[in-house]
C-alpha cells in the first residue's frame, strides 16, 4: 500500500502518513485504530512497538540489511565498496558484516535523522565513508590489502 | 546501571589501567583503548561520537568538529558504553552498536554520561589540552 493509498483511506494529507512513518509526528490514537485497521497490524505495536506482534515487512526491513531502500548512488557506492573488499581478500562474513554495518536502520537515524528514503544521497554518502573508513581499518589489522 | 555500580566498574578497570587513578587526558585515553583494542578515529560525523561493532572490532568515532578540548569527554562516554552496555553481554554475533551523546531518551546514555564524568572529574580545561 503505498503513503497516497493510505491517505486516501483516512482521509489524511499524504504528507500526515509521511510524517507518521517517519516519526516525526504521532498519530492520534483514533487514526492509530484506523490505522493499525487498514494495515492489518496490532495497534499497540503500532503506537509504542509495546507487543509481541511482528508483522512480515518489519521482518524484511529490520537487520541484517536493507539496501534496497537506500539511494540510487548509495547502493551503487555499496556495491563498489563489497567489490573492493573482496578484491581485498575479505572473506565472506567480513563482506556479509560491512554490508549490515552500512545498511542498518541505525545507521540512518543516528546520522541522517531518518529513514533512507528521508536522506539525501550527500548525506547518505558521507555517513557510509566514515564506517567505511572503519571497517578498512578492521580489515588493514587483520591483514586484508586495502 | 546505577551509580554505585558505575563506581564499581570503573574501580575495577583501574588494575589493568592505572591511568583512571587520575583525571583522564586524551593521551592516557588513548593508551587504555589501545590496550582494550578499541580503535579510536576522528572523523566528520553528525554527533558527538559513536561506538561502532564491526565483526569482533570496536571502534569509536569522535567528530571532527567537536573542539579538541571535548574530545577526550566525548570518546570516554563510549567507552562507557563498551564497559557499562556492552562488554558483559553475550555474544551478539554480528550486532553493531551505535551510541551518541544526543539520546536522551535512552537512560545508558545517562550511565555514559555519569561513567565519563566521573572518569574526567577535576579536569581543568588547561589540563585536558
Amino acid at each position: 500500500m503505498t503513503q497516497e493509498q493510505l491517505a486516501l483511506a483516512l482521509g489524511v494529507h499524504e504528507k500526515t502518513v509521511s510524517r507518521w512513518e517517519n516519526d516525526r509526528q504521532p498519530a492520534d490514537r483514533d487514526t492509530a485504530e484506523q490505522l493499525a485497521a487498514q494495515l492489518d497490524v496490532d495497534e499497540r505495536w503500532l503506537r509504542n512497538g509495546e507487543s509481541d506482534f511482528r508483522p512480515e515487512v518489519v521482518r524484511e526491513l529490520d537487520p541484517p540489511a536493507w539496501p534496497g531502500a537506500l539511494p540510487q548512488r548509495a547502493r551503487v557506492w555499496l556495491k563498489q565498496f563489497e567489490l573492493e573488499l573482496v578484491n581485498a581478500g575479505a572473506t565472506d562474513d567480513e563482506v556479509r558484516d560491512a554490508r549490515e554495518l552500512l545498511t542498518r536502520p541505525e545507521v540512518f537515524r543516528l546520522n541522517m535523522g531518518g529513514a533512507p528514503s528521508e536522506a539525501n544521497d550527500e548525506e547518505v554518502l558521507e555517513a557510509m565513508d566514515t564506517y567505511a573508513h572503519v571497517i578498512r581499518d578492521s580489515l588493514r589489522r587483520r591483514g586484508r590489502k586495502l | 546501571v546505577n551509580a554505585s555500580q558505575i563506581l564499581r566498574v570503573i574501580d575495577a578497570k583501574r588494575e589493568a589501567h592505572p591511568e583512571l587513578h587520575e583525571p583522564l587526558t586524551w593521551n592516557a585515553l588513548q593508551r587504555i583503548l589501545a590496550r582494550e583494542g578499541v580503535r579510536l578515529h576522528i572523523r566528520r560525523l553528525r554527533n558527538h561520537a559513536q561506538l561502532i561493532r564491526y565483526g569482533s572490532d570496536f571502534h569509536i568515532v569522535v567528530s571532527s568538529e567537536l573542539p579538541a578540548r571535548r574530545h577526550t569527554y566525548a570518546a570516554a562516554h563510549e567507552l562507557g558504553h563498551l564497559w557499562l552496555h556492552i562488554e558483559n553481554l553475550p555474544d551478539t554475533g554480528t550486532a553493531c552498536f551505535h551510541m551518541d551523546t544526543e539520546w536522551r531518551a535512552d537512560p545508558r546514555e545517562d550511565d555514559a554520561e555519569y561513567f565519563a564524568t566521573v572518569v574526567m572529574q577535576y579536569m581543568s580545561p588547561n589540563q585536558e589540552e
